[in-house]
C-alpha cells in the first residue's frame, strides 16, 4: 500500500476527513510539541492546538511550496510570535520580537522540568539568546532542516540563512560560556573533597582504600 | 565548545526525558481536535491532571480517581532502562507493594501501583499543604509544639520500616502538613528494601548492579554512562570521593547531602538507622531553627559530628529529651538507638507530665469498656501512664482483620452479581471513615495535651462522644459481617448511614449533656436497629428498638436514647407509609430533643424529616416550613462541613422541582452538586444528579437529561458491580423519559430493564409495578387496548395489596383503568374506576390536587358517554374549578376537559356557555399540538355550537379533514353529512 503523503492528508482534513486529520496529528505532532516545549513549556499543548487549527483554517494560503512540515514550523513560530508579543505587551516591551528572547519576557519552561545539568545549561542558553535564533539552531540540528526550508519557517532569504545560523551559534556559545563559568566555580568547590575524604577517613580511623565495607 | 559539539553530537535536550509529559499533552490536543477522550486513563481509574512537580527520576501528577471520586497524586518512574527488563521492573513493583503496606496516618497512603507503558506509576493520597520546610516557625511556640509534628512523622518513620522500608531521604521538604493539621511523610523516591538483594554491592551505583538502576523507586534507570563510579578496589578519586560522586549523579539520586548520616556521607548505603539519624537533625534543626552541624563543606559537618557539637538547644527542652536527641545522632549507627519507636517513646516519656484524674460521669468506672476504646484500659486505672497522643492502631474495633475478611465473605456468599464489587466499595469507604475516626480521635487529644487549646472536660466529653461514634459503626460493620441479599444490595445507603465523626467536634458538644454508660449500649442498638431498618428488615428494627427501649429504663424520657427509640419507630412508621404518623412522631422527637439540649441530634432528625417529606407528602407549605426549621437546627450546631447542609440545599431543590418550578430546581441542585462533590460525598451526589436528570426531563430537555442517566448508571456499575438494583431506578426513570419524548421503542428497552432488575432484587416491589404501569400507558397511547388491559388486571390487584386501594399509586393504575374501558366502549366499568381512583387521590392528596381534577374530567367523560348529562356537568365542573385553580385558566391540561363541558353544555342546549368553553379548548388545545383527535372533536363541537355562518363551515371542513387523516373515517362522514359539505 503506498504511503499517503502529508499534502493529501491535509487537503482530506479540510475536507472533512477526520481520520486523514488523526494520522496527520501523529506524524507531526511529537515535533511540533518539542518546538514549543522547549520554549514555553506547560502551555505548550494549547499551543501546538493552535496551530493544527491554524493550518486548517489557513490551508488556502499553503501552496505546497515547502514541505507540510516546514509549513507547520512557519505557522508554529508565527504562533509563537503571537503569544509571546501578549505576553511581551503585558510587560511593555518596545523591541523588536525578533531580538528578544524568551528570558527577557520573564518565560521559560516550567522550573518542574527537571534535566540533566549539562542539558539544563544548554537550555537555559537557548532561551537567552534572541527566539529566532532560537528557532533557526533548533530547526538545524534537531529537526534537520534545509536552508531552504529553515528560509520558509522565518520567513527570510534561503542566503541569509546561513549567517543567522553562525550568528545563532556565536550567540549561544556567549551564553553558554557565561553559565558555564559560574557552575565552574561550583566545580572548584568540589575538588576539595578529595583532601576532605582523607580527612574524613583520619575522623573515623579508617583507611581510604576500604573505605567501603 | 565542548557542551555545544556535545549536544550536535548527542542531540537536543529532551525537555521531557520520558515523553510521559508529552504522550499526555498528545492525547488531549489530539482529543480538542478530533473529539473523543483527551483524558489519560491509569488502570481504568485514574484521569491524569496536572503535572505537580518533577524530580531527576520522577514526576509526580495529579489525577482523579473515578472508582471513588477523589483526587490522588501519581508518581511516575522513568520508564524502565532497555537493559533492565522484567527483573528491574518487578523491583519497582515489589518496593511499590511494601509502600502500600504502610497504612499509617503520618505516611501518606499508597492506594495502588502498577506498570503504564514501561513506565512503573504509585498513585498515592493527595496532599494539599505545604511541607514542613514552607511552613514558617512560630518563634513563640513551645518546644513541645515545635517537637510534636516531628514525632507525629516518627511514628510514620517507624511504620516504614516494620514493613522492612527504608525511607532514606528524610527532611522537612518531605513532610506534608494537609489542610487537616495532620503531618504526612512523602517522597519515597528513594524508599529501598533493608534487605540487600545483591549482597555484594554494598556500594550504591556500581556498574555490577547494571541490570537496573541500583536504586529502586523513584531513581529511575541508571545507564551505564550515568553511573560514575567505578567497582571497589579502584584507586580512581572517585571512589575515595563518594560525596562528590553522589553530587553528580543525577540530583535527588541518593539523598540531600544535608541531612545525610555520616555513614551515607561515607559511601554506606542507608539504613533504618540513618533515618533515624535525618530525623533527629530535623528535630534538632526545628528545636532550634538552625541547622546542627555547621553548614558549609561536608568536611566541615562531619567535622562537627564527630565532635558532636548540636548546636544551641533550647533550655526548655527536658533534659530527657536532649540525651535521646543526642543518642540518636551518635556517629556510629551502632550507637543510636535500636530503633526509632524507642526513640519516640524516650522524647514522649520526657514531656509526660504529672497523671491528672479524669473525673467524667461515665469514663471511670466502666469496668467491661466495652467502647472506651481509643483510651485502652490502662487510661482507666490511675497509676497508668498518660496516655500519649500518639496513634494508636491497636484501637480497631469494629474494623479489624478479622471483620473486615467477615464482611467480604459474606457479601461473596450472597452470590449476587455486584456482590464483589460492592464489598470492595464497602471496605475502601468503611476504612475511610476508620482513618478519619483516628484522626479526631488525635486530634482531640493534641488540642488538650499538646496544643493546650482545649480544656481537660471537653477532652473527655468529646472522647466520650467518639467511642459511642466507634461503637455505632462497629454495630454497622457487624451487619455488614453478617449481609443477606438485602443488606449487599443497599450498601450505599448503608454506608451513606456512617455516623458523621463532626458530630463529635468540639463546637457540637457545647452545652449537650453527656451520656452514662448504660445509655451508651442502647445507643449503639439503636444504630443496629436503624442500619436494619435501611436494609429494609422492619422486623428487625423494631426488636431492636425494643430492645433499647428496655435498657433505657423508664425514668429517663428525656433522654438521648429514649428519644432515638422514638425516632426509630417513627421512622417504621414512614417506612411502612404511615406518613401522618411518621412524620407527626419525628417532629415531636425533634421538639423533645430541642428542649432536652441534643441540638445535634435535633438538627439530625429535622434534617430528615424535612428531606422525607419535601415533595412526597403534598403539603407544600408545611413542607416549606419545616425545611426552614431543619437549616436553622443545623446552623446552631455550626460545625464546618457538615454533612448536613449539603442534605438540605438538596432537598430544597427537590421542593422546588415538586412545585413545578423546574429552573429554580436545577439552579439549585447544580450548585449543592458543586459543593457535595468538592466535599467528596459522592453517594449524595449522584442521588443529586439523578434529581437533577429528573428535573431536566420534566420541563422536556430530553437530550440534556438523557445521558445523566446513562451516565450514572455506567458509574453505579463501575462501582458497585453489574445489576446492581439501584440501576433499576434509572432505566425506569430513562424509560419514562423515553414516553415523554415519545420514543416508545427505547422506552420499552429500558422499562422491561428496569423490571428485570426490580424484580430480581426485591420482587414484586413498588419499582416493578410502577414500571409496569408506565408499559400500560405506551399500550395505551399505541392503541393496544387488550394488552394494556391484561396488564392491568394483573397490576391492580398488586397494587392494592402493596399500597392499598387509598394510595396515590393505586389511584394511577385505577385511573388508567378507567381509561382503558372508556375506550373499550365498558362506560360503567370505567366510571367505577375512576370513583375508585378518585378515592385514592383524595386520600392521599386532599380534594385539591392536579390529579383529582383530571379524574373528575374523566368522570365527566364517562357520564355524558353514558347521557348522564346533569352529572356530567357536575363532573366537569368540579374538575375545572380544581384546574383552573391549580394550573391557571390558560394551561394546556384544561383543554379536554373543558371541550368535555362544552360538549355536555351543547347537548344540554346551552349553546352560549358551550361556545365559552369550546372557544378555550380549541385556542388550547391548537396551541398544545397534540392532542389530534381531541382539536378535531373540538373544532366539530364548536361548529356545531356556532350553528351556521363562514366560520361553523371552515371549522367544519378542518375537523372532517382531520377526522379523515387520523383514519376516522365515520366520523369524518357524520361531519360532511351535518354540515352539508361537498
Amino acid at each position: 500500500m503506498a504511503v499517503i503523503s502529508d499534502m493529501e492528508l491535509l487537503t482530506a482534513w479540510r475536507g472533512g476527513d477526520k481520520l486523514a486529520g488523526s494520522e496527520l496529528f501523529g506524524r507531526h505532532f511529537d515535533s511540533l510539541y518539542r518546538f514549543f516545549a522547549s520554549k514555553v513549556g506547560d502551555e505548550a499543548d494549547e499551543l501546538v492546538q493552535r496551530c493544527f487549527v491554524a493550518a486548517i483554517e489557513g490551508f488556502e494560503r499553503y501552496r505546497g511550496e515547502a514541505s507540510v512540515r516546514t509549513w507547520l514550523y512557519a505557522i508554529a513560530r508565527n504562533i509563537l510570535r503571537q503569544w509571546a508579543w501578549e505576553r511581551g505587551r503585558a510587560k511593555r516591551r518596545e523591541q523588536e520580537l525578533g531580538d528578544c528572547s524568551l528570558a527577557d519576557l520573564g518565560v521559560g519552561p516550567s522550573t518542574a522540568i527537571d534535566m540533566v545539568r549539562e542539558h539544563k545549561q544548554l537550555a537555559a542558553a537557548l532561551r537567552r539568546i534572541p527566539i529566532d535564533s532560537q528557532i533557526v539552531l533548533e530547526m538545524f540540528y534537531w529537526e534537520k532542516l534545509t536552508a531552504g526550508e529553515i528560509a520558509v519557517v522565518l520567513e527570510c532569504l534561503e542566503g541569509t540563512v546561513r549567517s543567522r545560523i553562525t550568528r545563532a551559534r556565536q550567540q549561544l556559545r556567549g551564553e553558554l560560556d557565561q553559565l558555564v563559568r559560574t557552575h565552574e566555580e561550583l566545580e572548584s568547590s568540589m575538588d576539595g573533597l578529595e583532601t576532605w575524604a582523607k580527612q574524613m577517613a583520619q575522623v573515623w580511623g579508617r583507611q581510604t582504600g576500604d573505605a567501603h565495607d | 565548545m565542548r557542551s555545544l559539539d556535545t549536544w550536535e553530537r548527542v542531540g537536543p535536550p529532551e525537555p521531557d526525558p520520558d515523553g510521559l509529559t508529552r504522550s499526555i499533552a498528545r492525547k488531549r490536543v489530539h482529543g480538542r481536535l478530533f473529539g473523543g477522550d483527551e483524558r489519560t486513563i491509569i488502570a481504568d481509574r485514574f484521569v491524569i491532571g496536572h503535572k505537580l512537580g518533577a524530580g531527576g527520576m520522577s514526576s509526580v501528577w495529579r489525577a482523579n480517581d473515578l472508582s471513588l471520586g477523589r483526587a490522588v497524586a501519581i508518581k511516575f518512574m522513568l520508564p524502565v532502562a532497555a537493559d533492565a527488563t522484567a527483573k528491574g521492573e518487578q523491583r519497582l513493583l515489589r518496593e511499590a507493594q511494601a509502600l502500600a503496606r504502610v497504612a499509617h496516618p503520618n505516611v501518606v497512603s499508597v492506594y495502588d501501583f502498577g506498570s503504564h507503558e514501561g513506565r512503573v506509576w504509585v498513585a498515592m493520597e493527595y496532599v494539599p499543604g505545604q511541607t514542613l520546610r514552607a511552613l514558617a516557625g512560630d518563634p513563640g511556640s513551645s518546644v513541645r509544639a515545635r517537637l510534636e509534628p516531628w514525632i507525629a512523622v516518627g511514628r510514620g518513620l517507624a511504620a516504614v520500616h516494620d514493613v522492612g522500608l527504608v525511607h532514606r531521604d528524610v527532611k522537612p521538604e518531605n513532610v506534608l502538613i494537609g489542610d487537616d493539621g495532620r503531618v504526612r511523610l512523602i517522597d519515597f523516591g528513594i524508599v529501598r528494601l533493608a534487605s540487600s538483594e545483591s549482597p555484594e554491592s554494598d556500594m550504591v551505583n556500581t556498574p555490577s548492579d547494571a541490570s537496573g538502576d541500583a536504586e529502586g523507586i523513584g531513581t529511575g534507570a541508571g545507564t551505564a554512562s550515568e553511573t560514575l563510579c567505578e567497582p571497589p578496589g579502584d584507586t580512581a578519586s572517585t571512589v575515595s570521593n563518594p560525596f562528590h560522586q553522589m553530587l553528580t549523579v543525577r540530583n535527588a539520586s541518593l539523598g540531600t547531602p544535608a541531612y545525610m548520616a555520616p555513614e551515607q556521607l561515607q559511601g554506606r548505603r542507608g539504613t533504618a538507622l540513618s533515618d533515624q539519624f535525618a530525623l533527629c537533625l530535623c528535630m534538632v534543626e526545628a528545636l532550634c531553627e538552625a541547622r546542627p552541624f555547621a553548614e558549609g563543606t561536608a568536611f566541615a559537618r562531619l567535622e562537627s559530628m564527630a565532635q558532636g557539637k548540636l548546636g544551641r538547644l533550647p533550655k526548655a527542652l527536658p533534659r530527657r529529651a536532649r540525651r535521646a536527641l543526642r543518642r540518636g545522632l551518635a556517629l556510629k549507627p551502632e550507637h543510636r538507638w535500636a530503633t526509632v519507636t524507642e526513640l519516640l517513646d524516650e522524647l514522649e516519656r520526657a514531656f509526660e507530665r504529672r497523671r491528672r484524674r479524669i473525673v467524667v460521669v461515665g469514663v471511670v468506672g466502666v469496668a467491661a469498656a466495652a467502647w472506651a476504646v481509643g483510651l485502652g484500659a490502662r487510661d482507666l486505672e490511675p497509676s497508668a501512664p498518660a496516655h500519649s497522643c500518639a496513634s494508636e492502631r491497636d484501637a480497631m474495633t469494629g474494623f479489624d482483620d478479622a471483620r473486615r475478611e467477615a464482611i467480604r465473605s459474606s457479601f461473596a456468599a450472597t452470590g449476587l452479581g455486584f456482590a464483589a464489587a460492592s464489598a470492595k466499595l464497602v471496605d475502601a469507604e468503611l476504612g475511610a471513615w476508620d482513618q478519619a475516626w483516628h484522626e479526631q480521635r488525635r486530634g482531640a487529644c493534641e488540642a488538650t495535651r499538646v496544643l493546650g487549646v482545649q480544656s481537660e472536660a471537653l477532652l473527655d466529653r468529646r472522647v466520650v462522644c467518639l467511642d459511642r461514634v466507634r461503637a455505632e459503626f462497629g454495630e454497622l460493620t457487624r451487619v455488614f459481617a453478617e449481609a443477606d441479599a438485602a443488606v449487599v444490595t443497599h450498601a450505599a445507603e448503608l454506608l451513606a448511614a456512617l455516623p458523621p465523626i463532626t458530630g463529635c467536634a468540639a463546637a457540637a458538644l457545647v452545652g449537650a449533656p453527656s451520656s452514662s454508660p448504660a445509655e451508651l449500649e442502647a445507643l449503639a442498638e439503636l444504630a443496629r436497629g436503624r442500619a436494619l431498618l435501611i436494609a429494609g428488615d422492619q422486623a428487625g428494627a423494631l426488636a431492636s428498638a425494643d430492645r433499647a427501649a428496655s435498657m433505657v429504663g423508664a425514668d429517663q424520657r428525656a433522654s438521648l436514647p429514649s428519644l432515638q427509640v422514638r425516632a426509630l419507630r417513627a421512622e417504621l412508621d414512614v417506612q411502612a407509609e404511615r406518613l401522618d404518623a411518621g412524620f407527626r412522631g419525628l417532629r415531636e422527637v425533634a421538639d423533645a430533643a430541642a428542649r432536652a439540649g441534643f441540638t445535634d441530634f435535633e438538627a439530625t432528625v429535622r434534617a430528615n424529616l424535612a428531606t422525607r417529606v419535601a415533595g412526597g407528602w403534598s403539603q407544600p407549605e408545611l413542607e416549606r416550613w419545616w425545611l426552614v426549621d431543619a437549616e436553622l437546627a443545623v446552623e446552631r450546631v455550626a460545625v464546618a462541613d457538615d454533612p448536613r447542609q449539603v442534605q438540605l440545599a438538596h432537598t430544597r431543590g427537590l421542593l422546588a422541582q415538586a412545585r413545578g418550578d423546574y429552573d429554580e430546581s436545577e439552579r439549585l441542585l447544580t450548585e449543592v452538586l458543586a459543593a457535595a462533590d468538592a466535599r467528596g460525598l459522592w453517594l449524595i451526589a449522584r442521588d443529586i444528579r439523578m434529581d437533577l436528570a429528573n428535573s431536566l426531563r420534566k420541563r422536556e430537555a430530553f437530550d440534556d437529561a438523557r445521558p445523566i442517566y446513562t451516565q450514572l448508571i455506567v458509574e453505579d456499575t463501575e462501582r458497585f458491580g453489574p445489576e446492581h438494583p439501584r440501576i433499576a431506578h434509572y432505566e425506569y426513570n430513562l424509560g419514562v423519559l423515553e414516553v415523554d419524548a415519545g420514543r416508545f421503542a427505547h422506552a420499552e428497552v429500558h422499562l422491561l430493564r428496569a423490571i428485570e432488575l426490580f424484580e430480581r432484587a426485591w420482587g414484586q416491589s413498588l419499582g416493578a409495578l410502577r414500571a409496569r404501569l408506565t408499559l400500560v400507558h405506551i399500550d395505551l397511547s399505541a392503541g393496544r387496548f387488550e394488552r394494556a388491559s391484561a396488564a392491568l388486571d394483573a397490576l391492580l390487584p398488586r397494587f392494592e395489596a402493596l399500597l392499598g386501594p387509598r394510595h396515590r399509586e393505586t389511584a394511577h393504575a385505577y385511573n388508567a383503568s378507567g381509561m382503558l374501558s372508556f375506550y373499550a366502549g365498558d362506560y360503567e366499568a370505567s366510571i367505577v374506576a375512576y370513583q375508585r381512583a378518585l378515592a385514592g387521590f383524595i386520600a392521599a392528596h386532599g380534594p385539591d390536587h392536579d390529579d383529582v381534577g383530571l379524574v373528575w374530567a374523566n368522570l365527566g367523560e364517562s357520564f355524558a358517554a353514558l347521557g348522564q348529562g346533569e352529572r356530567a356537568m357536575q363532573a366537569f365542573n368540579r374538575g375545572l374549578a380544581i384546574l383552573e385553580r391549580r394550573l391557571g385558566r390558560d394551561h394546556a391540561d384544561l383543554g379536554p376537559a373543558l371541550k368535555g363541558r362544552g360538549l355536555a353544555q351543547l347537548d344540554s342546549g346551552l349553546f352560549g356557555l358551550a361556545i365559552d368553553d369550546l372557544e378555550r379548548a380549541h385556542a388550547l388545545l391548537e396551541a398544545a399540538a397534540d392532542e389530534p383527535v381531541e382539536l378535531a372533536e373540538t373544532r366539530f363541537a364548536l361548529a356545531r355550537a356556532l350553528g351556521q355562518g363562514e366560520r361553523a363551515t371552515a371549522l367544519a371542513r378542518v375537523a372532517a379533514l382531520e377526522f379523515a387523516q387520523l383514519g376516522l373515517d365515520d366520523r369524518s362522514r357524520a361531519v360532511h353529512r351535518a354540515f352539508e359539505l361537498p
